[in-house]
């Protein structure tokens, strides 16, 4: 296993609203090159969280570490290593795309005209650069957020809910740039969202958060995994109160629950062709069989205690 | 340092991507062109809102009856002063004898005078000959002194027997009596003789010495007559002259005498300089501007959102807050020269240009001559500390409001407010109100040369030496200024320090 090194780091961080504590010791570690999900439900801190790392709000207690440097100590450097979209795209809604690309480049240095060509080819914009913003659609808006954020080579991007008012084919496509981004240039990708379907085909690693509280860390594959050393695998099988009845029979051990005519089994892979055996020998009708994998949403309910309602 | 111009390019290019700003750099033109056409519509009737229109005729007519009436009340009355009946009879044949064309003299001449005081002299000699044959002399000698000027057309003559008469009072006054007027009018009788100036008479048409029929040396000299007076008599309407007054005074008669022999008028608003003088008063239409510029560059990063990606920006924050305030500053100086330009421009159009115009200062007595053209360039340079205090104000509303509208609103009715306020609580004669902000912004009242005369004119008041601007100086405006910069500066950064961007 790689040595990866540690490209953001929150340490106990601690935020108060007046007498309210928002904010309780949260911790988390994100790598480079990694895409990292910040879920929780509405309220849970995670846009507040994103501001105290971007340097928007004041932290009570902990420390931010942007690509070694500490966000208080140096502030400059390690602002140099990151760039978000925090809430909405922050654009000058009068100039033109390529005019706003201009001054982040020149916020952030040099006017480096190949690079803006460069991350106006990626988000795809290369059509719509030379107009006015105010008359983008909100993806586009999207897109161009996004090339102001990595304008600059950042070792993280930050993202607060890039997938807000997204049509399906730019979330896709949102996600294929983020891959590429992070597996391909090696950019740390920092990404908050509701849309827990979408986070689970986009992040390898997953951090929930509730009322303030980190609860639960851990990479996408840990956290659908049941935690069991078998897999469950759901097997489609035709009447039912039989099936069941057979089933109890010849594998009690194995039977996990069924909806209607899908019953989950457990079976670890080399199993699979064992078990169809024993049904077909019991007479059983067999219409398919397909892993059974817990979704996201399944360990989120369970790990938040299913809360509040997610979009 | 490169990084920080790099900032202030970025605010530029923010703030000319709008059309607010050519408007603003279109409507100064327009605005100081308006301004110079009321000017110029003003000076023009001004000129002669005394003159009643009548015919000379009319005015001896007038003149004759009004001294009928005089005799036959037999009381002296108050426009000839000191005259007595047999004067008024003398005079009233005068009168006459003008009328029938028995004598033929410009109602509004020195001749005029001269032949007045010899009638008068004549009548007193007729009185006095017989118990007092000397002073009997003296007013015929007087009288022929007189008469023969006039048949000579020898102003020297009338101004030498004026000089002559005046100090016989002089001589003839007591201990304790207080010869300030008569020693003023003396030197103001020399100055005319001095640069052949004759005076006017406004006896008979009394509205001549009113408005711009008469020359401007004719009122200066009456104004240089009042400030010798001044002088002489160490007080002004009564009060005991201070040091500075006194200064000011004895530099003013320096000037006085150095115009009237090399014949330089005054600056007046109806020159092109004279008219870019005068309208170093729009100059609080510029901090107008320079408010809306300020509320467009900062408050609405706020209300855009645009203000979070400054501030993730890799610079401190102080720095991004500077360059803002320095974008401000430069472009209100940039205003401030296309205002100029725009006089030079509006003043020679309306009123021709004049390049060579002389301009005067004194200082300690000396007087030095430069011309108008640096007199406009120091005014507009002495607005600059006016509008850096501006831009801070500006500024400092911009990031508390964090909504254009609303600072520009405020910032306006502070400016206008601000200067109401003043100018109640100057009439008030409360001593804190030489910290009030409005007080100190114009620095060029600290300078006398540099004011228009028009405007002493129109109101009457006479800049510096009046009690408006009592126990400040020039240094003390600027301090004032200085504090005033330094503490909205610091509110605002400390507010922009701010870490908090609750909502975008």
């Amino acid at each position: 296993m790689n040595e990866k090194k540690v490209v953001l780091k929150a340490e106990k961080l601690n935020k108060h609203f007046g007498k309210k504590h928002i904010i309780k010791d949260v911790s988390f570690d994100v790598f480079e090159g990694e895409i990292f999900g910040f879920l929780g439900p509405n309220g849970s801190g995670k846009t507040t969280t994103i501001k105290m790392i971007m340097g928007l709000l004041d932290i009570d207690t902990g420390f931010v570490q942007i690509g070694g440097f500490d966000r208080e100590k140096n502030f400059e450097d390690s602002l140099a290593q990151i760039g978000g979209i925090i809430e909405n795209p922050d654009t000058y809604s009068y100039l033109s795309g390529y005019k706003n690309l201009e001054i982040y480049s020149r916020l952030r240095g040099k006017v480096d005209k190949t690079r803006i060509a460069e991350v106006i080819k990626l988000v795809g914009l290369e059509k719509r650069i030379m107009d006015k913003v105010k008359t983008y659609s909100l993806g586009m808006k999207q897109r161009l957020g996004l090339a102001q954020a990595i304008l600059h080579h950042p070792k993280v991007l930050v993202l607060d809910e890039p997938t807000n008012g997204l049509d399906p084919a730019g979330i896709k496509e949102l996600r294929d740039i983020l891959k590429y981004l992070s597996h391909e240039e090696g950019i740390a990708v920092f990404v908050s969202s509701h849309i827990l379907s979408e986070m689970e085909l986009l992040c390898d690693r997953v951090c929930i958060i509730d009322a303030g509280k980190v609860l639960k860390t851990e990479s996408i594959g840990q956290i659908t995994d049941s935690g069991n050393n078998e897999s469950d695998y759901e097997f489609i099988i035709g009447d039912e109160s039989v099936a069941l009845q057979k089933i109890q029979e010849i594998m009690p051990e194995r039977y996990r629950s069924n909806t209607q005519n899908k019953f989950i089994l457990a079976a670890n892979e080399e199993e699979v062709p064992e078990v169809i055996k024993m049904l077909c020998s019991a007479d059983l009708k067999i219409f398919g069989v397909i892993p059974s994998v817990r979704t996201l949403e399944q360990s989120f309910m369970e790990i938040t205690g299913g809360g509040n309602v997610i979009v | 340092m490169s990084k920080f111009m790099r900032l202030i390019q970025n605010e530029f290019i923010k703030v000319f991507a709008k059309p607010v700003a050519f408007i603003m750099i279109a409507l100064i033109p327009i605005i100081t062109f308006g301004y110079g056409f009321a000017l110029k519509t003003i000076l023009k009737t001004e000129n002669h809102y005394y003159d009643q229109g009548m015919s000379d005729e009319n005015y001896i007519e007038n003149y004759i009856s009004n001294i009928n009436g005089q005799i036959s009340s037999g009381m002296g009355g108050d426009i000839q002063k000191g005259a007595d009946v047999d004067s008024l009879k003398a005079r009233l044949q005068l009168a006459k004898d003008i009328r029938d064309k028995k004598i033929n003299v410009d109602i509004t001449s020195w001749q005029m005078t001269a032949l007045l005081s010899k009638v008068d002299a004549t009548a007193m000699a007729e009185n006095m000959k017989d118990y007092d044959a000397v002073s009997a002399a003296k007013y015929l000698e007087n009288a022929n002194a007189m008469q023969k000027a006039v048949d000579n057309n020898d102003l020297g003559l009338y101004l030498d027997s004026q000089i002559a008469s005046i100090d016989s009072q002089i001589a003839e006054a007591e201990a304790g009596d207080d010869t300030s007027y008569l020693k003023a009018t003396r030197d103001a009788l020399v100055i005319r003789k001095t640069n052949n100036i004759p005076p006017v008479c406004s006896d008979i048409k009394y509205s001549y010495s009113y408005g711009n029929d008469i020359s401007w040396q004719e009122s200066m000299i009456y104004t240089y007559q009042s400030t010798k007076a001044s002088l002489y008599s160490g007080k002004i309407d009564d009060a005991k002259m201070t040091d500075a007054q006194i200064s000011t005074y004895k530099d003013n008669i320096a000037l006085m005498e150095y115009r009237l022999s090399n014949n330089i008028p005054e600056v007046s608003a109806d020159t092109q300089f004279g008219f870019v003088l005068e309208s170093a008063s729009l100059v609080s239409v510029i901090s107008i501007f320079v408010i809306i510029i300020a509320a467009t560059m900062m408050a609405q990063e706020y209300t855009s959102g645009t203000i979070k990606l400054l501030l993730i920006s890799p610079h401190k924050r102080w720095k991004i807050f500077a360059a803002k305030l320095v974008s401000v500053f430069l472009i209100s100086l940039a205003l401030l020269i296309i205002l100029f330009a725009s006089a030079v421009l509006t003043g020679g159009i309306l009123f021709g240009f004049d390049f060579g115009q002389l301009w005067l200062t004194v200082n300690g007595g000396v007087v030095s001559s430069s011309h108008t053209f640096v007199a406009g360039l120091l005014k507009y340079l002495l607005a600059c500390p006016q509008l850096l205090v501006m831009t801070s104000l500006a500024i400092m509303l911009a990031v508390i409001m964090r909504h254009s509208a609303v600072a520009i609103g405020v910032g306006v009715a502070f400016m206008l407010g601000g200067s109401i306020v003043t100018q109640i609580l100057a009439l008030l004669n409360y001593d804190f109100k030489k910290f009030i902000l409005f007080m100190s912004t114009d620095l060029s009242v600290y300078f006398p040369s540099l004011s228009s005369s028009l405007a002493q004119r129109l109101t009457g008041s006479s800049g510096l030496a009046s009690s408006l601007y009592k126990g400040m100086t020039f240094n003390f405006s600027l301090a004032v200024l200085a504090v005033y910069f330094i503490c909205f500066t610091y509110i605002a950064l400390d507010s922009f320090n701010r870490r908090d961007i609750k909502q975008s």
